[in-house]
């Protein structure tokens, strides 16, 4: 909103420079967003009002803050008039008193006119309106003045001089003084005479009916309009106007009729006529004053302050509210008409604050103690965080939003059709993520496209997963990956496979959680991933994460040049099976015997079979079993795999003899003969 | 006995200093000190002096085994020196070593992490709230009701009549205190999403941290509007620097009441002017208020018996300012030149 230095000053004659002015209301909470010199000497200032105060859209309003806050008198401008004999003689029906509560009309008789005075045309010129013509200009001052809308009507131009608040009728239709053709319905609220519309009810007034050169008797129309119809019809016929604005956030009801007369009084003034001795003034609501009681307890608790009786009741009076005595330490606080947004103790606690000046109330430290736990969730995500970062992995901010047919690929949750948003920015872009996945191929993309052909990125985010009759979608912390070697290691080298690097990460990443469960890896079958090399992994039974290498299907969609491999996981499981407590084992006493086996099997005898017939064999002293090479070759027969792996055998109490190992291992390896029909090497 | 010592120290000590090799500081050693060596025998001959004089010449003879050990000790240490360059070719110490790689955690995520602590070491507790939300918590529970104008102040995405992105982390306010009663100090960072389009400013899904204390009203655990302040200057000081000067000044927000906007002075100008201020020399940084009392009522609190205070701030503008980037896309983007910045 605008307003000008000196016309503020007419209404509140307080000594500051524009500058001081502007920080003065700043410090209010009127933000002065820009000031600018006008031709004339005068200053502009850009005021931002919040949605709570929309009397302070008008010069009045701003110049009563200046009142309260410098401690000047408010000196508003003259109202009275003088009245010719002649009567109204102008109908007027509201048909839809909730839609209108108030609507007055003023009529002037033999104006002429013509161009404003300079100072006028000036003045909207500041505040950013063009003049029109004396009367038009009139009601336009007056709307930066009062903050109440007006709108004069040639009289002569309305059939049957009657005004009709209604809806219009389906088929209806208006042109508005800026030549828009609309096509109006009954969820419209309209000002029509007897035959048509002659205006969108607060919105904007129709060409038929506006003031023209030669227009000799005018109606005045001074209303309130309720703010929900206005903003629908704004909204609707893309016409935000200045009148809009205003009746979007309320203009106070006692206002209506004092702006009608104080324009009433100017367009005498500036275009001559006579007006009308009465005026007609429909109301449905009466603007009693509501007292709301203070407490200086109250006030003071909230606040941390100590301020006093005296002071609390001279800045409330000075914004305008009456006190009406009260008990001790209680101010019974009424309310004016144009604070609609003050209804409760609290809003009076604000105001008070308010013009006290929130830098004044004193900074307090003193809390007391209080210790707050850190979550396990939070542990947990600083321990990957940590590790992943150790690893070269970036950290990966997506966004949640995506198009399509990203959804239409399933990551480590079913897909399934995907939350939709019905106001989307972007046609196409309008569904909530069910997978990671996609949204790293895309940063691995861009990385890509921007010199960095090697990348390690990770994303701990969350999916949105609909769920049947619930309103809302479960909302699942997952951790995606993105792997990728560097550029000097070959895939397929010995011990620098990608997939096993990223298998490796995965097992490292439960053995630092300290995830509690039994952990199994099984085959997938994913468009995200290669059959052959890719798996899901079972925590406890439960699916915990998919990971592999990127399908052929998935490098060409999203054009990369590398096959990346993938992992994503089901964070919130991870939550719950971490375990990152500690406890201490004695170390052994005794050192352990080591042996290393070679065997060869069939192709089909995968590791975990092999593992787990050593376990089972039933071998004294087994401590542990660990795969150290995997080898195919000369002296392997086609069909064939040589595996070896190292046995540790170890007993708590004494050292071991080399016979008992020898023992232990020869049943290990029958057992594996029998079971895997492995051979020795 | 005694001059022959002492000629014999001479002797060693003049041999002492042309020794260049390990193998002649082997012989040296065998020679003077070892177990058959020269010292060793006048050692041996010691037992046949009287008592007098063998106490003289046996102290002069273990301060002479002393002296020659540790010349011997810093000889070596001198041939060994050179010694390398005949054994293996001396390395090129300004050839770049192998540099374990190293990632790092988004810059957003690192500004949540270090406000987060700063609030974690004044007792509150971390915690969140759904992004897709229902509207009740996202409007009519935070004192927004239907037709408001200020819904317009966030506007947003919906999913259906009643289900939307939250575009503001004060839903989490709402669920807290449902299910919580006070005292309560917890901070909830998360993601938020309003249908701006994108451009250098904005981004339709940004980040934002959100405070709340509540406390009892009577006198001691109460919380006013001076423990806002007091809590809000902790937090500037220590995440912005000491120096860092805060200013408060009225504004509106339907859950708050007194409601205001937070300002501290630029850190790039130190309040002159410039061009991240816009010439003002403040800096807004977050809004906050005491929780409005239609809130506590949603809620079921009688806000006769609770005070507290509610702020919220937006990781994307405090990341921005504190690290002087000026485009928020990057955040998006994930490049790793730009992530690996932070």
């Amino acid at each position: 909103m605008k307003v000008t230095y000196n016309w503020l000053k007419e209404y509140c004659d307080f000594k500051l420079s524009p500058e001081g002015l502007a920080e003065v209301l700043t410090g209010a909470g009127f933000v002065v967003a820009g000031m600018r010199a006008t031709p004339d000497g005068d200053h502009v200032l850009e005021i931002e009002v919040t949605s709570n105060r929309p009397d302070c859209l008008g010069v009045i309003g701003i110049a009563r803050e200046m009142a309260a806050l410098t401690r000047n008198p408010l000196k508003p401008p003259p109202l009275r008039y003088n009245a010719g004999k002649k009567a109204v003689e102008v109908k007027v029906t509201v048909e839809e008193p909730e839609l209108c509560p108030r609507y007055t009309a003023r009529v002037l008789r033999g104006v002429k006119i013509g161009p404003s005075p300079a100072w006028l045309q000036q003045r909207l010129e500041a505040v950013g309106l063009r003049p029109i013509n004396n009367v038009v200009d009139v009601t336009n001052y007056v709307l930066m003045e009062w903050s109440q809308p007006l709108h004069a009507f040639d009289l002569d131009r309305l059939e049957g001089k009657e005004i009709i608040v209604r809806r219009a009728l389906s088929g209806e239709r208006l042109v508005t003084i800026d030549g828009a053709k609309l096509d109006l319905n009954p969820e419209v609220l309209v000002i029509a005479d007897t035959s048509r519309p002659v205006a969108l009810a607060g919105v904007m007034g129709g060409r038929d009916t506006e003031v023209h050169e030669g227009t000799c008797n005018v109606l005045l129309e001074s209303a309130r309009f309720g703010p929900a119809t206005v903003r629908r019809m704004a909204r609707r016929f893309g016409l935000k106007t200045e009148s809009s604005y205003r009746f979007e956030r309320g203009v106070d009801i006692e206002g209506v009729d004092l702006a009608s007369r104080r324009a009433t009084a100017l367009i005498l003034e500036l275009a001559g006529g006579e007006a009308a001795k009465d005026s007609v003034d429909v109301r449905t609501v009466v603007g009693a004053r509501h007292a709301v009681p203070l407490r200086l307890s109250r006030l003071n608790a909230v606040l941390g302050t100590n301020l006093e009786e005296e002071a609390v009741r001279d800045t409330l009076c000075r914004l305008g509210f009456e006190i009406k005595g009260g008990k001790r330490g209680v101010l019974e606080v009424a309310v004016p008409s144009f604070r609609g947004d003050v209804a409760q103790e609290i809003d009076l606690i604000e105001e008070t604050a308010r013009v006290h000046g929130y830098n004044n109330i004193p900074t307090n430290t003193g809390l007391p103690i209080h210790v707050s736990p850190i979550g396990r969730q939070e542990r947990v995500e600083e321990r990957v965080r940590g590790l992943l970062a150790g690893c070269g992995f970036f950290e990966a901010v997506t966004y949640s939003i995506v198009e399509g047919n990203e959804t239409g690929r399933a990551g480590l949750f079913p897909g399934g059709s995907p939350l939709r948003i019905r106001n989307p920015i972007r046609a196409g872009e309008d569904c909530l993520r069910q997978t990671l996945l996609g949204n790293l191929l895309q940063a691995k993309r861009h990385n890509q496209d921007y010199g960095t052909p090697r990348v390690r990125l990770y994303e701990l985010s969350k999916v949105y997963l609909p769920e049947e009759g619930q309103k809302l979608p479960m909302e699942k912390t997952c951790l995606g990956i993105l792997y990728e070697e560097d550029l000097t290691v070959i895939k397929g080298q010995a011990g620098k496979d990608p997939f096993y690097a990223l298998k490796g990460l995965m097992e490292g990443l439960l053995s630092a959680l300290g995830a509690k469960g039994d952990i199994r890896w099984e085959g997938l079958a994913n468009p995200f991933f290669t059959r052959e090399r890719s798996c899901k992994v079972n925590l406890g039974g439960e699916p915990l994460a998919i990971l592999g290498e990127v399908s052929e299907e998935i490098v060409k969609a999203y054009d990369l040049r590398d096959t990346p491999c993938l992992a994503e996981i089901n964070f919130d499981l991870l939550v719950e099976k971490a375990d990152m407590t500690s406890t201490f084992q004695r170390l052994p006493l005794y050192p352990p015997i080591d042996r290393d086996v070679a065997i060869v099997v069939d192709e089909g005898v995968t590791w975990a079979e092999v593992e787990s017939c050593v376990r089972e064999a039933g071998a004294k002293f087994l401590e542990k079993v660990e795969f150290f090479d995997l080898y195919r070759g000369k002296q392997v027969p086609p069909g064939k795999k040589s595996v070896a792996f190292r046995i540790h055998f170890r007993t708590p109490d004494r050292t071991l003899t080399g016979e008992e190992a020898d023992r232990a291992q020869g049943l290990i390896i029958e057992s594996l003969s029998k079971a895997l029909g492995a051979v020795l090497r | 006995m005694k001059e022959a010592l002492l000629e014999l120290r001479e002797k060693a000590l003049e041999e002492l200093k042309s020794l260049r090799s390990a193998e002649e500081l082997e012989l040296f050693r065998v020679k003077y000190l070892g177990r058959k060596g020269l010292l060793s025998e006048y050692m041996a001959q010691l037992s046949t002096l009287p008592p007098d004089e063998k106490r003289v010449v046996g102290k002069l003879a273990n301060e002479i085994k002393v002296e020659l050990t540790r010349g011997l000790e810093e000889a070596c240490r001198g041939v060994l020196q050179y010694a390398p360059a005949k054994v293996s070719p001396v390395i090129d110490v300004s050839l770049p070593g192998h540099i374990p790689p190293r990632g790092r955690t988004h810059p957003l995520v690192q500004t949540i992490q270090e406000i987060k602590e700063i609030f974690g070491r004044m007792g509150f507790q971390v915690v969140s709230g759904p992004e897709v939300e229902l509207e009740y918590f996202n409007f009519e529970a935070l004192n927004i009701p239907p037709d408001h104008p200020s819904r317009d102040d966030f506007d947003t995405f919906y999913v259906s009549d009643d289900v939307l992105l939250r575009s503001q982390t004060s839903t989490v306010q709402i669920r807290v205190m449902q299910k919580q009663k006070p005292p309560i100090r917890i901070i909830a960072p998360g993601k938020v999403f309003r249908p701006d389009t994108v451009d250098a400013r904005h981004s339709f899904m940004f980040h934002q941290i959100e405070g709340l204390m509540v406390g009892g009203s009577t006198a001691g655990e109460g919380v006013n509007f001076g423990h806002l302040k007091g809590v809000l200057s902790l937090f500037i000081k220590t995440y912005f620097g000491p120096d860092t000067r805060m200013r408060l000044r009225p504004s509106f927000f339907p859950f708050t009441e007194p409601s205001a906007e937070v300002e501290i002075s630029c850190s790039l100008c130190k309040g002159k002017g410039c061009s991240v201020c816009g010439g003002s020399g403040w800096l807004e940084i977050l809004g906050a208020g005491m929780v409005h009392p239609n809130v506590f009522k949603a809620v079921g609190y009688d806000p006769e018996q609770y005070t507290g205070f509610a702020f919220g701030m937006g990781v994307e503008r405090i990341a921005m300012l504190k690290y002087g980037i000026d485009d928020i896309r990057l955040f998006f983007e994930n490049d790793v030149r730009f992530l690996a910045q932070f």
